[in-house]
């Protein structure tokens, strides 16, 4: 499966490509998000994992964007600081499968990408 | 001793005494900007911005980002504001008449739609033609309102009263803004304990040289062009030892027009932006100070050095003396209309030292350089002067501007250092050594014409209002 | 200039010199300096190489007491490898803030057995306060609980730095627990603290009863009276009600607004009269605060307050009653559609604005 993660802090793009590798997914990883916005269009990943805060656009504006493509389905998962009931809701309202606050454990983003996987 | 001999030595003694006072004044603001700049800089260290970003306690900001005939990049400038860190945060982009196509670009890109508004105009302005939402939503922190034109200053008012939020943030749609920029201006009002904080000012860094994708800054670069590297030089010695030293003692009088945060309510209060000036950043704030003073009520301007808001300066000899130019009618125009402060212990510190400061030393200065440059050349024609006495005086003067640029290329490698490399060190230095010779004169004349202008334009009172306002930014870094 | 009345050239020419040797001086440091922090630069990039290896080896790992780890030389705990070893700690934290789970402990882990702690407590114990205040947060972001009654005592510490630091690490140790530290607190404690705070709770599970609210509500602090409200009216601590209607009355107006806020948000029935009452002889900022608490909890009882509000109010608390007005339900509607009709300006686009609002 191929997955693209769109994420600012080095260390924590880093250790998702880490665990999400040994799972055996193919990762494209971005740190900013216009160029994810790019990448998305043009490499039709299997899933999205992004932050909210992230420089270029938002996260929510990459939620948008792949839930826009009809094209594949394309499953999201939101991973944000910010665990606020409205923004969850946002997120939620733009079409994102899941939401994941941080601090997160690597472990349970594994489940639930695998969870979610299944279900393509 | 002649009349005329006398006067010339009361004129030299003066220029003497002026000197001196401005030496002094140098003297205390680089050891104030240490202290202030190195106990921020250990504050933030551990500070974690992120917090406030997502809190529903957080205070709700609004930005507000005026834009005249922007049609090129106004799509991809909102588009970054959109991705800024901020939970309760309002986006209104102020769409001052635009000629060209602004307005159908931005309903087009974020599909907008014309709402039904009720404008509460607490502050009297041009008409508001509509105010247009999305229900997009990604994009549903975007309002852009669209008005008749009347500059800078009005639709920036048009902001405030359309703005829905405690705080405001004024910005030109141009510049582009730090990620935590948002973060970072809103903190000091929730630090406010005693004194309740009005304003937020910001530093500007100069954009040009550097590599800029996607609305964000991602290699910084010292400007390859003249003008704008002795700009630079320029910046870093209003932004980290004046503003730093001088919001350290409360007498900030300067908020750049292209980053600062409000107190809405106060500003509101104050009746906002006033129109009649070209120095509409630095009279508000002026106002506001004012305004607090005589209701009696303990009040603070903070101002933060993190290098947050970055801007493109002209970088050709035309344009940047029509800034100066305006610069000083700004300048000369705010202290005028706010002139019962001078020496006026009710303004405690502003009235009997930040002002005076800026009377003698920032609009006067341009002045007593030249009538000085006019009287050396009469005492020339006349034989009176005193060579041997003359060079030294002039090399001190001289070597005292180039201590004061170094000391502050040497807290700006110490702090920021955002100019990293050796080689743009030993051009900052040059450019430093240069400033006497060229750009300094430049920006002196620049000065004078804006004195002519000022007094040409006071004469026929009424037809010359601005409209519109340039593209360049118009932020005057003055120390 | 003819100067020499006054001024001594003498004088001038040595402090050209000054100024000279000033310059030269300044020049030299600046290059020192950045010669210096790029030898940082070189050391960060090393360690980081260092931390990219760790992780891919361990950050998934069961780790434990028996397990192996070799100590690289930059990290050597020597007098030379002190700037590496803080930037060691520095990114460890980082990690640590986003991760939990077991690549959260490994960092734990990571930083007990190379040694690390020593580097916190000598901040810890450094008299210079910013030193101080990172050395408690290093502490705490590494939950080293054993400190928890060391770094107490530094809660009302006179420097505001130290005392928040030390305020969110005595919460991380110990959670809703922490909180005690209010009733010994004298000195202020800003809104970002407080929301900081409030931030750090968030994730926990909060105790029924907050045993000493009433003490917090009646405390000479009025910060703490503050947040005590704010913690009143976020965990619904009904057992301090009276105490919370008594601060409506209080001299502070940041007091009386979270009490406001509180009371609509622990809302009995008769908060919403009892905010109504205090409306007239509020503050602007307050009388706004009403109303936007009232949206919440208004029904028809509180009909013709909000109705009189909206005749007579300025044009911002007009757009505040208004809203409060049109959540009642239709009955708000028909009201705000009547005014309209019966005096259009500005009545009538005040009503399709709060319309328009509803929509979208």
């Amino acid at each position: 499966m191929k997955i693209l993660i769109a994420e600012d802090d080095n260390l924590v793009r880093k250790t998702i490509e880490i665990k999400l590798s040994k799972d055996g997914h193919e990762i494209i990883s971005l740190a900013e998000g216009k160029a994810a916005i790019e990448n998305i269009n043009t490499m039709l990943p299997d899933m999205v994992i992004t932050d909210i805060m992230l420089p270029g656009a938002s996260g929510l504006e990459i939620v948008s964007t792949v839930k826009n493509i009809t094209s594949k389905d394309i499953k999201v998962i939101v991973l944000s600081t910010m665990g606020q009931e409205n923004i969850v809701e946002e997120a939620f309202k733009l079409g994102a499968d899941e939401y994941i606050t941080k601090p997160f454990s690597l472990t349970e983003l594994s489940i639930r990408v695998k969870k979610l996987m299944s279900r393509v | 001793m002649s009349i005329a001999e006398f006067f010339i030595y009361l004129f030299a003694f003066g220029i003497f005494l002026y000197s001196v006072t401005l030496v002094s004044f140098y003297i205390l603001i680089g050891f104030n900007s240490i202290g202030a700049t190195r106990k921020y800089l250990h504050k933030n260290d551990f500070t974690d911005y992120r917090i406030l970003a997502a809190s529903p306690h957080a205070p709700t900001v609004s930005i507000l980002a005026p834009a005249y005939n922007e049609g090129a990049t106004i799509v991809d400038n909102v588009r970054s504001l959109l991705s800024l860190y901020y939970n309760r945060l309002e986006l209104v982009v102020i769409n001052d008449g635009s000629k060209d196509d602004s307005l159908q670009r931005l309903i087009d890109a974020y599909e907008l739609e014309k709402v039904d508004f009720y404008v509460n105009s607490r502050i009297p302005t041009k008409e508001v033609r509509g105010v247009y939402k999305t229900k997009h939503p990604a994009y549903n922190k975007l309002v852009v309102v669209d008005k008749e034109n009347g500059g800078k200053a009005d639709a920036l008012n048009v902001g405030i009263n359309i703005a829905s939020n405690d705080y405001i943030i004024c910005i030109d749609a141009d510049c582009i803004l730090e990620q935590d920029a948002i973060l970072k201006m809103v903190k000091p009002f929730m630090e406010e304990q005693d004194a309740k904080v009005i304003a937020s000012g910001g530093v500007i860094r100069i954009a040009n040289s550097c590599e800029v994708t996607d609305g964000r800054i991602t290699k910084v670069q010292l400007p390859e062009n003249y003008w704008a590297c002795m700009q630079a030089l320029e910046y870093i010695r209003a932004f980290l030892l004046g503003r730093m030293a001088w919001a350290r003692l409360d007498g900030l009088l300067l908020i750049s027009g292209a980053f600062g945060a409000f107190d809405k309510e106060i500003a509101i209060q104050c009746g906002g932006y006033n129109v009649h000036t070209v120095g509409e950043d630095m009279e508000l704030v002026v106002r506001m100070r004012r305004y607090m003073c005589e209701l009696g009520v303990p009040y603070k301007v903070t101002y933060i050095p993190d290098p947050l808001c970055w801007t493109e300066a002209p970088d050709s000899a035309k344009i940047l003396m029509r800034q100066r130019n305006r610069w000083t009618r700004g300048t000369i125009e705010t202290l005028r209309l706010h002139k019962t402060m001078f020496l006026n212990p009710r303004y405690d510190l502003l009235g009997v030292v930040s002002y005076p400061y800026w009377f003698f030393f920032e609009m006067m200065a341009p002045l007593v350089e030249f009538i000085g440059l006019v009287v050396f050349f009469i005492m020339v024609f006349m034989g009176m002067i005193n060579w041997h006495m003359f060079i030294i005086f002039l090399v001190f003067i001289i070597l005292f501007g180039y201590v004061n640029s170094i000391f502050a290329i040497y807290m700006e490698v110490t702090s920021y250092n955002q100019y990293n490399k050796r080689k743009e060190i030993r051009r900052l230095v040059l450019a430093a050594l240069s400033e006497p010779f060229l750009f300094h004169p430049f920006v002196v004349w620049s000065a004078i014409r804006g004195y002519i202008d000022y007094f040409r334009k006071s004469k026929n009172w009424g037809e010359m209002t601005r409209k519109g306002f340039s593209k360049r930014p118009e932020t005057k870094p003055a120390e | 200039m003819n100067n020499q009345q006054y001024i001594d050239p003498e004088a001038l020419i040595i402090f050209i010199y000054i100024f000279g040797g000033l310059m030269v001086c300044m020049i030299l440091l600046t290059f020192i300096f950045l010669r210096a922090r790029k030898k940082k630069w070189m050391i960060k990039k090393q360690l980081d190489e260092i931390f990219d290896n760790w992780l891919g080896e361990w950050i998934l790992e069961d780790l434990n007491e028996d397990t192996q780890l070799s100590i690289p030389p930059t990290l050597v705990d020597t007098p030379g490898n002190a700037y590496s070893r803080q930037y060691a700690v520095d990114q460890l934290i980082n990690t640590k803030k986003n991760l939990i789970g077991i690549a959260g402990q490994n960092t734990v882990w990571l930083y007990e057995k190379l040694g690390l702690k020593k580097i916190s407590l000598d901040n810890f114990h450094s008299r210079q306060w910013f030193l101080k205040a990172k050395g408690i947060y290093e502490l705490y972001m590494m939950e080293q609980k054993d400190m928890q009654d060391e770094l107490f005592p530094y809660t009302n510490s006179s420097n505001e730095y130290v005392r928040t630091e030390a305020q969110t690490a005595i919460l991380a140790f110990e959670g809703f627990e922490g909180l005690r530290f209010f009733n010994t607190l004298t000195h202020p404690i800003t809104n970002w603290q407080q929301i900081k705070l409030m931030e750090q709770l968030r994730p926990l599970d909060p105790p029924g009863i907050f045993e000493d609210m009433p003490n917090w509500l009646q405390s000479s602090n009025p910060m703490v009276v503050q947040f005590a409200l704010k913690l009143a009216g976020e965990y619904q601590q009904f057992q301090v009600l009276d105490c919370v209607y008594k601060c409506l009355g209080s001299e502070h107006p940041a007091i009386r607004e979270q009490a406001i806020i509180a009371l609509v948000r622990m809302g009995d029935e008769t908060s919403a009269s009892a905010i109504i009452e205090r409306y007239n002889n509020e503050t602007k900022n307050n009388k706004q605060t009403i109303l936007r608490s009232l949206y919440h909890v208004a029904s028809t009882n509180e009909l013709p307050f909000l109705l009189e509000v909206y005749e007579t109010g300025d044009g911002d608390t007009k757009l505040l009653a208004a809203r409060a007005i049109a959540h009642i339900g239709p009955a708000g509607m028909e009201r705000l559609a009547a005014k309209g009709q019966e005096q259009p300006e500005p009545y009538e686009q005040i009503y399709l604005h709060i319309k328009s609002e509803i929509a979208r």
